[in-house]
Parts: C-alpha cells; sequence; structure tokens
C-alpha cells in the first residue's frame, strides 16, 4: 500500500527529515572536528576557533607519527584486540546458553531469572568485587578483563526474550527426531535469533574494546597487559600534566602534545566505528526481536 | 485465605532475602586480617615492576659504606618497603623503580622498594581500594586521598611519626631551625601524622600573568610611556593605559572577538593577582599576622569588584568570560592567544619572549612577566602572598601505614632525604660519581657527567641537558622529586635563564613583604566540624556566584546591594566560621 502524502504528512517529513539531519550533525561535528584536526597544524589549530570543517593550516601526519611510534600503542592494540576477541567470545557463548536454559519451561526458570534481575538492580560495589577478585587470584592477571565481565545479565533477558518468541513447534519437531537439547540450540534455535546474537556480540565488542576501568584497577602495575584505552587515557592525562609542569619549557612541545590528543583519540575511535555498519542490519530487527515479549 | 497469608509471607521472605543479599556483599569488606602489605603476594602477582635486590643481597654492605650510614640501624639485613605514589610515568621510564634516585637509595641502604603506582587520573578510586581492603603500602602519598583522616587515624592506620624523631635528625634539625615548619608539621594532639617536602625558599611559580608588549609597542610607534614612569606596568594606572590601547589595536584589525584581559570564569585569579591590589585575598580565608579574614567580605573586595565592572564597561574585558567554565589557565580558548587577540592573560613560562609567533604571519609576540599591579592610594605591601611560604612545606604529602615492619629503618632512610646531601637528590638528581651501575637512565641520556656538577671555583653548574637551563630533558625526571626531603632550590633559582628569574621577580610580587597568606591547614574539633559543616563550601559558591554579577553589572554594587550581599554572607554562617577558624589558628599558633 502506497501511503497518501496530505499536507500535514509533507509537513510532518519536512520536521522529520530536519530534526534527523540535524541530530547526525550533532553526533558526526564532534568526531569529524578531531579527524581534520588531527591533520592539522598545530600552531594553526590553536589560533583556529570553532568546529573544524577541514584541515587547517598545512597538513601534517606528525601527531600519527608520534603516536604510532610509541609502542605502548601497539602493546595496547594486541592487548585490546586479545581481551575484546576472548570476552566477546566467551560472553556470547555464556549468554546464549544462559538465555536458552532461562526460556525453557523448568523448575527452576523464575527464581533463576529473579537472582538475574537482582543483579542488575544491585551490585557488591567496587571494593567488595576487587576483594573477590583479589581472592580469586585475579589481581595483575589478565583474565580479570575477560572473566568477570563477560556476563551481562541484560543481554541474557534479551537473548531469553528473543528464544521465548521462536514457536514451541521448532523444538517439538527437533525433538521427535531425536535432537537433544544441545542439538536444538545450536542447529535450531540460534539460526532463527542470529540478529539478537549480531546485535549483542556488536555491544559487548564496544564494551570491551572501550572499557578501561577494570584495567586501571587489577592491572595496574601491568603496564604490559594494559589495553588501548589505558594507554591512551594516560596519554591525554600527561599530556595536560605536562602543559602545565613547569618542565614544560618549549611552546612547540605543547603544541604539538595538544595534536597528540587529537591523533591518539582518532587511532582508538576509528577501529571500533569500522565494526558498526557491518552490524547496523541487525540493530533493528536484533533488538526488537528480544525486547517483545510476544 | 491461605493463599493470601502464603503470599505475604513470600513477600517478608524476599524482602529478607533482598536486604540480606544487599548487606553480604558489604560485609565482606569488613576483614579481620592485619592491614598490611604482602611485598612477596605482590612479587607473586607477576609485577614486572619490582626491582631486583640491591647489589650485594641479604647481607652484604661494605664496611665503608656502613660507616656513612645513620647509627641505630642494622643495615645489614636486606628489608623490602612498599610505596603508594602517584603515576611516575613520562618519557624516560615508565615506573619510578626505574628512577635513578630510587636505584642509588636502593644500593646506598640495602634495601628495595616497591612502588605501587596507579594510572594518571585513577588515583582517587586507587586510594580508596588501597584503604577499602585494608592493603595498604608502609608509605603513602595522601594528596589526593578524599576519606577522612580521623577514621584512618582511628583505625590504627597511620603510625605517629614523633614517636621515631629520635631516628631523624636531619629533620628535627630543619623543624629548629624553622619554627613554622615544625607548627605546620605537629598537629593540635602533639603528633606528626605525615611529612613533605621543606624547600630551602618557596616555589617558584610556573605561570602568572603575562602581556603582549609588542601591541603596545605598536600602538604608540615604540614609545610605551607607563603612568607610572616605570619601563614596565605596576600600578593600575598603568594598566589603565595598556588595556585601551589593547582594545584599539584588536579594533583596528577588525576582530570580532577580542580580550584586552582574560579574567577567569568566576571573576578573580585563583592567587590572588589583581584582588591583591586591594589587599585581599580571593574567596578563601586568609591570615594577616594572627588574624583570620574572609576575603570577598572585606572592602578591598568591593573595590576590585567596582575596577573589574568599570573594565567590563569599557570592553577590557573579555565579554564572555563569565560564561566558561574551567579551562585551563582561564583562557576562554586558545585562538584567542595564538589568534591575536588577547592582551594580557594567566600565561605559562612557556609563553615567554617570541615563541608564541605564527611563523606563517608577520606578528611576533614579545610575551613579557606582569607584575600584579597596585592600586591608587596602596602600597606593595599590602600585596598578598603568591607563593606558599616554605615553612609550610611542598610536594607529596606522606604517611607511615602501620603495614610497615621497621618504620625505624625506613624513617632513617628518609631522614638522609632531609640533609644537605639528600636534598640535592630531590631537586637535582645524582652526580656523576652517585650513578648506580645498574642505571640505564641517565646513561641513555646523555647524562654521564651525572644531573650537575660544582666547578672548580666551587659553583654549581647544572649539565647544560636540563631544561631548566634551556636544554631538552625535563629535570625533575631525573631527580627524587616524589620524595619527601630537602629541597635545595636556590641552585635552581640561580641556574634558570634571565628571562625565567624576570618572571619569577615579578610573579612572586612582594612575597616577602607581606604578612597576609592563605590560612594554613588548620584542625578543627569534631564539634567544630560538625557545627560548621558546609559552611566553607557554601560560602565560596555565593561568592564565586556572585563576583562575576558585580563584573558584568547584573548586580549593582551600590551600598543597598552590597550590604545584602553582606548579610547573606552572614545568613549562610560566615561569622560562625570565622570564629571557629580563628580558633583554630589559636592552636595552630600555640603548637
Amino acid at each position: 500500500m502506497i501511503e497518501k502524502l496530505t499536507p500535514s504528512r509533507v509537513v510532518f517529513n519536512i520536521i522529520n527529515y530536519s530534526f534527523m539531519i540535524l541530530l547526525c550533525i550533532v553526533c558526526i561535528a564532534p568526531v569529524w572536528h578531531i579527524l581534520m584536526a588531527s591533520f592539522s597544524d598545530p600552531r594553526t589549530m590553536m589560533a583556529t576557533p570553532g568546529l573544524f570543517g577541514w584541515i587547517v593550516g598545512s597538513p601534517t601526519l606528525e601527531g600519527y607519527r608520534i603516536v604510532l611510534s610509541n609502542p605502548s600503542v601497539l602493546t595496547g592494540y594486541r592487548n585490546t584486540i586479545i581481551y575484546v576477541s576472548a570476552a566477546t567470545l566467551l560472553g556470547i557463548v555464556l549468554i546464549t546458553m544462559g538465555g536458552f536454559a532461562l526460556s525453557r519451561n523448568t523448575k527452576l526458570k523464575k527464581p533463576l531469572t529473579l537472582m538475574l534481575i537482582f543483579t542488575m538492580m544491585f551490585s557488591g560495589g567496587l571494593i567488595p568485587s576487587y576483594i573477590v577478585n583479589m581472592n580469586l587470584g585475579l589481581l595483575g592477571n589478565p583474565l580479570a578483563l575477560i572473566i568477570p565481565g563477560s556476563i551481562n545479565a541484560f543481554y541474557i533477558i534479551i537473548m531469553k526474550n528473543a528464544f521465548d518468541q521462536i514457536s514451541p513447534s521448532f523444538e517439538e519437531s527437533a525433538k521427535l527426531d531425536g535432537a537433544g537439547p544441545l542439538t536444538i540450540l545450536i542447529k535450531i534455535m540460534l539460526p532463527l535469533v542470529k540478529a539478537t546474537v549480531a546485535v549483542i556480540v556488536m555491544f559487548l565488542v564496544v564494551q570491551h574494546w572501550n572499557s578501561w576501568f577494570p584495567a586501571s584497577i587489577y592491572l595496574s602495575r601491568r603496564r604490559d597487559l594494559w589495553p588501548l584505552q589505558l594507554f591512551m587515557r594516560e596519554i591525554l592525562v600527561q599530556n595536560d600534566t605536562k602543559m602545565i609542569s613547569a618542565a614544560e619549557a618549549a611552546s612547540a612541545a605543547s603544541l604539538v602534545n595538544n595534536l597528540v590528543k587529537h591523533c591518539i583519540t582518532v587511532v582508538g575511535t576509528l577501529p571500533i566505528l569500522c565494526v558498526y555498519p557491518f552490524a547496523q542490519k541487525y540493530f533493528v530487527k536484533g533488538v526488537t526481536l528480544g525486547g517483545v515479549k510476544e | 485465605m491461605n493463599t493470601m497469608k502464603k503470599m505475604k509471607l513470600s513477600k517478608k521472605v524476599f524482602a529478607l532475602s533482598l536486604s540480606i543479599a544487599i548487606l553480604l556483599p558489604l560485609l565482606t569488606a569488613c576483614t579481620s586480617e592485619t592491614p598490611q602489605a604482602d611485598p612477596d603476594a605482590t612479587s607473586a602477582q607477576g609485577d614486572s615492576q619490582v626491582s631486583e635486590p640491591a647489589a650485594g643481597g641479604d647481607t652484604a654492605e661494605s664496611e665503608s659504606e656502613s660507616d656513612t650510614l645513620p647509627a641505630g640501624i642494622d643495615w645489614t639485613t636486606h628489608e623490602t618497603f612498599t610505596w603508594w605514589t602517584n603515576s611516575a610515568a613520562n618519557d624516560y621510564y615508565a615506573s619510578y623503580i626505574d628512577n635513578p634516585v630510587i636505584k642509588y637509595l636502593e644500593e646506598k641502604f640495602n634495601v628495595t622498594f616497591v612502588f605501587e603506582e596507579p594510572v594518571s587520573g585513577s588515583e582517587v578510586d586507587s586510594l580508596s581500594l588501597m584503604f577499602g581492603t585494608s592493603q595498604y603500602t608502609d608509605l603513602v602519598a595522601m594528596n589526593q586521598y578524599q576519606g577522612s583522616w580521623d577514621e584512618l587515624l582511628e583505625d590504627g592506620v597511620i603510625i605517629d611519626i614523633a614517636d621515631y624523631l629520635d631516628y631523624m635528625p636531619n629533620l628535627c634539625a630543619r623543624m629548629e631551625a624553622d619554627p613554622g615548619y615544625k607548627t605546620a608539621l605537629y598537629n593540635d594532639e602533639g603528633q606528626i601524622l605525615s611529612i613533605n617536602s621543606y624547600p630551602e625558599e618557596s616555589t617558584k611559580p610556573w605561570c602568572g600573568l603575562v602581556y603582549r608588549r609588542d601591541i603596545l609597542e605598536e600602538m604608540t610607534g615604540g614609545n610605551v610611556q607607563f603612568p607610572s614612569g616605570k619601563d614596565e606596568p605596576e600600578t593600575i594606572a598603568d594598566w589603565d593605559y595598556m588595556l585601551p590601547l589593547f582594545k584599539e589595536y584588536f579594533e583596528k584589525l577588525g576582530l570580532v572577538e577580542y580580550a584586552p584581559l582574560i579574567l577567569p570564569y568566576n571573576g578573580y585569579f585563583p592567587a590572588a593577582e589583581l584582588t591583591d591590589s586591594y589587599g585581599v585575598y580571593p574567596y578563601n580565608f586568609y591570615v594577616d599576622e594572627t588574624t583570620v579574614y574572609f576575603g570577598p567580605a572585606q572592602d578591598g573586595w568591593r573595590e576590585y569588584l567596582g575596577k573589574m565592572n568599570e573594565w567590563y564597561k569599557a570592553g577590557y574585558i573579555y565579554q564572555d568570560f563569565a560564561s566558561r567554565t574551567q579551562d585551563m589557565f582561564f583562557q576562554p580558548n586558545t585562538s584567542l592567544l595564538y589568534g591575536n587577540a588577547a592582551g594580557i592573560w594567566m600565561g605559562m613560562l612557556s609563553h615567554l619572549g617570541d615563541v608564541m609567533s605564527d611563523p606563517a604571519s608577520d606578528v611576533v609576540y614579545d610575551v613579557r612577566p606582569l607584575k600584579s599591579p597596585t592600586a591608587e592610594g596602596r602600597t606593595s605591601a599590602d600585596q598578598i602572598r603568591h607563593t606558599t611560604p616554605p615553612s609550610q612545606g611542598s610536594g607529596l604529602i606522606y604517611i607511615l601505614t602501620t603495614a610497615c615492619k621497621n618504620p625505624e629503618k625506613l624513617l632513617a632512610i628518609l631522614d638522609y632525604m632531609y640533609s644537605d646531601e639528600g636534598g640535592m637528590l630531590t631537586m637535582y638528581g645524582l652526580t656523576k660519581d652517585q650513578i648506580p651501575a645498574d642505571d640505564t637512565i641517565y646513561a641513555a641520556n646523555g647524562l654521564d657527567e651525572g644531573a650537575y656538577w660544582f666547578d672548580s671555583s666551587g659553583s654549581f653548574v647544572y649539565n647544560p641537558l636540563m631544561d631548566a637551563v634551556g636544554g631538552s630533558l625535563q629535570s625533575a625526571y631525573f631527580a627524587g622529586e616524589k620524595i619527601p626531603g630537602y629541597i635545595r632550590n636556590s641552585y635552581k633559582t640561580l641556574a634558570v635563564a634571565d628571562e625565567v628569574k624576570n618572571a619569577y621577580d615579578k610573579w612572586c610580587g612582594g612575597d616577602d613583604l607581606t604578612v597576609k597568606m592563605p590560612m594554613p591547614g588548620i584542625s578543627l574539633t569534631d564539634e567544630e566540624e560538625a557545627a560548621t559543616k558546609g559552611i566553607t563550601m557554601d560560602l565560596f559558591l555565593y561568592t564565586v556566584e556572585l563576583a562575576p554579577q558585580f563584573i558584568v553589572g547584573t548586580k549593582s554594587l551600590d551600598d543597598e546591594s552590597w550590604n545584602n550581599y553582606l548579610a547573606e554572607l552572614e545568613a549562610i554562617g560566615l561569622s560562625l566560621m570565622l570564629e571557629t577558624n580563628q580558633t583554630g589558628y589559636d592552636r595552630y599558633l600555640d603548637r
């Protein structure tokens, strides 16, 4: 059916599109500004007010040269990729299994769901969590970034709801064909909730890519194990410190520090931005599938 | 009916379970273990920053070295001490364990230091975790601690250093030489809960007011004549001469946004520049000899605001200053400074001279340090102190915790840092002879001859590679700046470039003449704390809110408005706070 464009509909569309375009600009402008600034001449950048529409002054790759020649950045990349891959893989396996178990009509379904929801509302807090992880021997251990944060109760609920949407007939027919629970999960159910799985994987990847706090607590003395975000944070904070340091005698160095801030932000953000387009097609479908009860 | 009862019971059970579940994790933080750090456990966790024991192992110590070590301590037994300090990562090393001065001390005293260094920006969280989990290090830098010191004391976390002064003859000598330092170190109960460094002379500022001399030269055709008759502006009248010239210059350039004077968002500079022209310290409580005052309630504050209002109306102050938040150095945006659109601002040492010039244009900056001006009818003696006096100490504030198994030895080592020799280590680093055999930092950076030396005439010579004398190496990282001790900074003051000396001279203003200074760290009793809780913050917030309004003119400075302002300060609790602070300060002076 083709919708008839009434005058009010046209007005609505104009306002709607204008608003959405504005929203896009608001989201994209800061990212674009940082990107352009990272290629700009540092002195001219300091003298130019407002958002940058294009590179100001003579284009330079000096900031990227400094950032990428820093061994910490490469170490951080390596570690981050390991943490993101491991935590996402472990997470999606556990979340899928958890969601599937909770979607079955078992005796413990309700209490287990309640216990799960409880963790969404209350947490032990930083110090108890630290003590638990310390007693588990996770201090200075890379597993501290993989195991504790791998499961998210909210994602399990989304996954459970996604499984709930699937008609019981699928499971029944599979059972008649002699399939066990694992076969049903892997061969029947998972392909049907592919969109939800994709979205949760996306969420997990972004979450673990941006994560720096657990590393700052559990791996503070193991620089060789730091993720990229922690190195980024240190570089950004220390650049601020250097700018207010009495030891900072050369103004040119302050200018370069400012350039480095923009470059490191791009270096840390760009890879995760590139993942979005590949997962976008699953977004609406996946979230809706998991979010609707019936 | 039964079903209803069962439901009610279930709800009660559920509510009880919820409460227990909430409480349980909190209780896990309570531990009966003796609070102490276990360096071995730390090593077992794979800590890559723990240095190897000093050469010689557990018992080795040469006879000659032992002779120079403080008596009364067993220096032959190897010991490990743990420190919590701010992140030390820099361009030369990632952890303070690699600091050459630390390596030197390890070798000299046959000890190993293990450092806990949080990631930059995570200091507060790290400290909270350490105290929350009772995993203390022996020494803890407390500058960023936000919890209660009283609680730490009650929990038996802090060792009273006063009980160990027999092991600290150098620190005692410093306190004897400067009773003000002794007063600052002791609390009202006669305890020494923390120690910090004692500088030979006030720590010099790295920022202050600066102005664009080149603009004045251009606008007057090279004939700058200040009303005071001085070569550099020194009075408010000189500023009244300068500011219109800046404005005229920017308008001639056709700039839409410019700032003859960049004022901080709250209407005043925190180190009292410009407010000292009128004899008051901004927002804070300050002391004039033995009396405590609140700056923004003084007549001088009203005079200051009146002058700023006059300049603002004339277009001499950046029009949007009050809309800014807390930009670094109160620069509304860097484009004003680097875009040739600012006349006077809070600048850094690195702004001085022509380094800010734009090579792409013909404008050659001449940025000069600016003395805080003296208002008409006042003398420079009215100016208040911009720098912390040496007696207040400086640097990181350390506590010694009960986790330390050998406080005597650790304090004896720290005491060495309060000696003249130790003072050179904290400020300048190592001489050629002191560089440890296993050090790579000095050699890798071309400092084989040491960070400094004395020439044949006995004069101090800073290694020319150091930034303080124009080199490229950041000198602080080659010295032991994080170690509490004596700071022999007078050599450095003499060694720096004339341009920097000139800036120190201007920015320190009348530090030698003044009697007014920010109130030192007094201790309030529990009752006083309870009675005045929140008042200081409320006073601060109110004055910060009102000052820009007075300057911009949305609030008049006439008698009625000013009296209403004073009445509001009174309603917040100004008199009570003044009285309490005065009592606390009297106790401080009696220590």
